[in-house]
């Protein structure tokens, strides 16, 4: 393509110098005839005055020839006129291809650049939610500028393409204004670096702008440009028409398993929640009374002669109550949402805690866990509940692939180089096939019927809201390995400890005080 | 001697508490609903009350909102089994003097209930 186009500049300047050749020649006759004007003069006789003639002709004549023979070379060698119509032609072919909307607004605005010698070229493209025209590709404009172009109905450049729907020349449209709006309109194409917007529509609905700058060499766009222009901007509209509708039709989708993925999730959350406190409520009066009349069995053992071993009988009774309170309160604590309170995280404890609630539901038996959490991590800032989920999916993952036994391992440790906090959860089991890596993280994706596949998306989801990264290494038979990143924050190192939102009762108090101060020491 | 009142729709936990607190000497009061409760407290006037949240009818923070209203000194221990924090919140908001979770542990209660009799002579 480039050089094709470079044999067309060699043609045209051959063409020029040709012209140039005629002209010199033609010089010199009409100086012998101005010369026989003047016979008695010498100068006019002279060679220097016919090198003088010649040059001034020349230095007059150069600049309109050049304009002549480039214009009719475009008209009479170039089929469509300009010389970056086959550019477009070959941009049009190229785009036939359905790709993606961004590839598709790359290959425009680098194409015409490039075939334009233009700095700047954008498309703008309809965002329908807000009814914008946003910049989505650029050649010549900073990131940064791009994410601020955004024009609506409001603007005169976008009333204006809807109204014509031809390309909008900035130097003819300022004439035809007054000179407040043709400020409106200069300062509009100033902010696209724009000398010329084409308007892309299909169906007769505006769907893309194509904001392009001068030519090289500052060259005026003409009307013949205008016409090459317009032809390919209907050519374009149902290229892009259609790579807009495909990407639209794809972020709806995203979005609509988002919201299905939050949904179910709450849904799933508020069943534990009722079910957890409902039946925490059932069991606890019953347990109190076990318990309770236990005690005062106890209190009167001297008066009712009540024998040793009967004694330490009832105590076993108050003792398991406890404990079958504890997981009721667990499991309620566990599902209940909570006001996210954000505080120095004690991942031992999390752990734990995420282990005694998956030993109530999965058998730990033949499984040997090993935990090696490094003693003095950086304070981590997060909330509870999200840490606690995190964990409990993760494990419960790890259980189910080892449902022959095997070994589970927590490491968490602090990566000074990069300042992040490494947790890493392997198991010894069955593997994942290396086909279903790419979608472990998909909401929904699960190779059991009994688990609706959302416990890794949620999981995904809580590390990316601390900034972190998540990947599963596996290898069949062998295991996995569940890597996450996340990155300690400076301000994290002075914490300001926010009030413990759910207050422990005296008792939990009086049994787990040495446990708080550690954590908060 | 101290007296006490318990509020709690389960009958068997009013007999436990009963027979326990009698045996350490109180006088105690049972209520099996938030408003035989705030009836019995204008006539009995006990000085420490067990108050259980989760009731049928007017629940424990209804029938602490009002008691507190009227009888300002009296002293009330909630007993809760998992209530959420803001229920624990709101009744330390209204005044609550503690709170207990169940099952109970007595050797505790009975610190508690001590610990608050002493301080209402003080």
């Amino acid at each position: 393509m480039r050089y094709a186009k470079k044999r067309k500049k060699f043609l045209l300047k051959l063409l020029v110098l040709l012209s140039l050749f005629f002209l010199a020649e033609a010089g010199r006759s009409a100086s012998s005839t101005l010369a026989g004007f003047f016979p008695h003069n010498k100068f006019f006789h002279s060679e220097s005055f016919h090198l003088i003639f010649v040059v001034s002709l020349f230095a007059f004549l150069y600049r309109p020839i050049d304009h002549f023979i480039f214009s009719i070379f475009r008209r009479v060698l170039s089929r469509c006129g300009a010389d970056y119509s086959r550019d477009i032609e070959f941009l049009y072919e190229e785009s036939k291809a359905q790709m993606p909307l961004k590839e598709l607004g790359n290959l425009v605005v680098n194409t015409l650049a490039e075939a334009l010698g233009s700095a700047v070229v954008t498309l703008l493209v309809l965002d329908r939610k807000s009814n914008a025209y946003a910049a989505m590709s650029s050649c010549g404009l900073k990131p940064s500028d791009m994410s601020k172009l955004r024009f609506t109905d409001e603007h005169l450049i976008v009333r204006l393409a809807k109204q014509e729907n031809e390309p909008l020349v900035r130097d003819e449209l300022i004439m035809h204004f007054s000179w407040q709006e043709a400020n409106v309109v200069v300062s509009e194409f100033q902010n696209l670096r724009a000398a010329m917007i084409v308007p892309v529509s299909v169906h007769g609905q505006l769907i893309a702008l194509c904001a392009m700058g001068l030519r090289a060499g500052a060259k005026a766009y003409t009307a013949e440009d205008k016409r090459l222009f317009q032809e390919f901007s209907s050519k374009m509209g149902r290229v892009l028409g259609q790579a807009l509708a495909m990407h639209e039709l794809e972020s709806m989708n995203l979005e609509l398993r988002d919201k299905q993925a939050t949904l179910l999730q709450s849904s799933k959350l508020s069943a534990i929640e009722q079910l957890a406190s409902g039946f925490a409520h059932q069991i606890h009066n019953p347990l109190t009374i076990i318990s309770g009349k236990a005690q005062v069995l106890l209190l009167r053992k001297e008066k009712m002669g009540i024998s040793e071993e009967v004694a330490r009988e009832l105590q076993t009774i108050v003792k398991e109550t406890r404990r079958a309170a504890d997981i009721t309160h667990k499991l309620a604590a566990f599902s209940r949402p909570r006001k996210p309170v954000r505080e120095p995280l004690d991942f031992s404890q999390i752990v734990e805690d995420a282990l005694s609630l998956i030993s109530y539901q999965a058998s730990l038996d033949s499984i040997q866990v090993i935990r090696h959490i490094q003693k003095d991590l950086p304070p981590f800032i997060g909330t509870v509940p999200e840490f606690r989920e995190l964990f409990l999916n993760l494990l419960l993952n790890a259980v189910d692939a080892m449902s022959g036994g095997g070994t589970l391992m927590i490491k968490i440790r602090h990566l000074p180089a990069t300042s992040e906090i490494e947790i890493k959860v392997s198991d010894s089991g069955k593997g994942i096939p290396a086909e279903h890596i790419p979608m472990l993280f998909d909401p929904f994706f699960s190779t059991r019927h009994d688990r609706a596949g959302l416990g890794l998306f949620i999981v995904q989801k809580i590390v990316y809201h601390y900034g972190g990264t998540i990947k599963a290494e596996s290898q069949e038979n062998q295991g996995t390995v569940f890597v996450i990143r996340l990155p300690v924050l400076k301000s994290s190192a002075h914490p300001s400890q926010g009030s413990s939102d759910s207050p422990a009762s005296p008792q939990d108090r009086g049994r787990s005080a040495s446990k708080e101060v550690h954590q908060y020491a | 001697m101290p007296k006490i009142m318990v509020v709690d729709d389960e009958l068997e936990i009013c007999a436990f508490l009963r027979s326990f607190f009698e045996e350490r000497l109180y006088e105690v009061v049972t209520a099996t609903s938030g408003e035989e409760a705030l009836r019995k407290i204008e006539k009995e006037r006990p000085q420490v009350v067990l108050l259980d949240i989760k009731m049928p009818g007017k629940d424990g923070i209804d029938v602490l909102r009002e008691l507190k209203q009227k009888f300002p000194k009296v002293k009330v221990i909630m007993v809760t089994a998992v209530e959420t924090s803001d229920k624990i919140e709101q009744a330390i908001k209204l005044g609550a003097d503690n709170y207990i979770t169940k099952p109970l542990s007595l050797e505790y209660l009975e610190m508690d209930v001590k610990d608050k009799i002493t301080k209402l002579v003080d």
